[in-house]
């Protein structure tokens, strides 16, 4: 991009969550799906559906990075890491994260996100909907490895699952 | 399940087919349901296309169901991917929560012993308070260990001290602190040994002596 960046992001621009007295730090879930799928929805009419998908993706891929600077280090244990995962998405009342299944050596994992932001309670659709957690998870775990990754959603509230299931796979 | 008396009907080209009654169809599903019985729709039961679709959907999904159940009875937690919908979903969750647990079970195995659970109610509860015990009891044994290693380096350090005073003993016994050489009592203690040796062997010694002159300047120092 050769003009000048206006919105290039860093942590600061989320600025002092605390800062509001009366309201606190957390939103509505209304309010969070309101603004994700309707800049889905301009981002559709601007680009077709597959370009929106991958925007949305490459998106929570960013935010995946940042997410992981800000709360994690590559320090961590796989175990450990994990543990502080469950409870920082818990906190930020973003999901319940499971890992059901993981070998780093082979490069696969699988993990669930209970009570997904982007899609609990959705209406049943016929596709997978959660192309932004599929590059937030890719993202942090990106970080965290140091390698590609790339995570596909396999399950998804939308097609009827209660719960949102992401096949990882880590390129070695 | 008694066979289709059959209800004439008439098809698209005005032709009448014999359709089975609801309560055969209702019958067909109870089977699937309580009997496990869901290997496609019987020759007996008769049904327009749309309508034969549709059960067979029906059976299909009760059937990977069931698949679904028996793979968890019998510990088998992979989830049949094409299981969909709301009942689907719940089975998901349970298989899910399952495999989250043996994933956990194994982090606690590798000795990650923070690890902890937050569904399944009772389950969780036991799995919490077991890593909590293992956390606990693996604290103490560390801390055991720790001042079991403590203690034993101190011991190693008192037997070297020992072994030093023992060493700086002999030496006060034998040795004549001015010169450094044996000193009057162990130079007659080996003079004896050797005369015994000479005794006993039959074969001659020789003895060299040195005088040193003015070495009383020296000794008075
Ligand atoms: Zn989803």
């Amino acid at each position: 991009m050769s003009e000048k960046r206006r919105y290039s992001f860093s942590w600061d621009l989320i600025g002092q969550v605390d800062a509001r007295t009366e309201l606190g730090p957390y939103a509505g879930l209304e309010m969070y799906r309101l603004m994700q799928f309707t800049m889905r929805d301009i981002l559709e009419q601007h680009y077709g559906t597959e370009t929106a998908d991958t925007l949305f993706r490459e998106a929570g891929e960013l935010a995946g990075r940042k997410f992981f600077d800000h709360y994690f280090s590559r320090d961590l244990e796989f175990p450990a890491f994990v543990s502080m995962l469950e409870d920082v998405f818990r906190k930020q009342r973003a999901g319940i994260v499971r890992i059901e299944e993981a070998d780093l050596e082979k490069g696969e994992l699988v993990l669930s996100v209970g009570e997904d932001l982007d899609c609990s309670g959705l209406p049943e659709l016929e596709h997978e909907f959660c192309a932004y957690d599929e590059g937030l998870i890719a993202g942090i775990l990106m970080q965290y490895t140091g390698k590609e990754v790339r995570a596909k959603e396999i399950d998804c509230w939308c097609t009827g699952d209660r719960t949102c299931r992401f096949a990882v796979t880590i390129s070695l | 399940m008694t066979h289709s008396a059959g209800t004439k009907e008439c098809n698209d080209k005005g032709e009448s087919s014999p359709v089975s009654e609801p309560a055969e169809i209702l019958s067909l599903l109870f089977d699937a349901l309580y009997k496990g019985k869901c290997d496609g729709i019987p020759s007996n039961i008769l049904l327009e296309k749309p309508e034969r679709e549709e059960l067979e959907k029906l059976l299909a999904y009760v059937k990977d169901l069931q698949t679904g159940l028996q793979g968890l009875a019998k510990g088998d937690f992979t989830v049949p991917s094409r299981l969909r919908g709301y009942s689907g979903g719940l089975l998901k969750a349970l298989q899910s929560n399952l495999r989250h647990l043996i994933w956990k079970s194994d982090a606690l195995a590798g000795g990650n012993f923070s690890q902890r659970i937050d569904f399944m109610g009772d389950v969780s509860i036991s799995f919490n308070g077991m890593a909590q015990r293992l956390e606990l009891a693996h604290k103490n044994l560390t801390e055991h260990q720790q001042r079991l290693e403590l203690l034993y380096s101190d011991l190693q350090q008192e037997v070297e001290a020992r072994k030093k005073v023992e060493k700086e003993l002999r030496n006060l016994a034998t040795i004549d602190m001015l010169t450094g050489i044996a000193n009057r009592r162990h130079f007659l203690q080996l003079a004896r040994r050797e005369m015994e040796r000479m005794r006993r062997s039959g074969t001659p010694a020789a003895l060299a002596m040195l005088d040193i002159d003015r070495f009383k300047t020296i000794n008075d120092v």
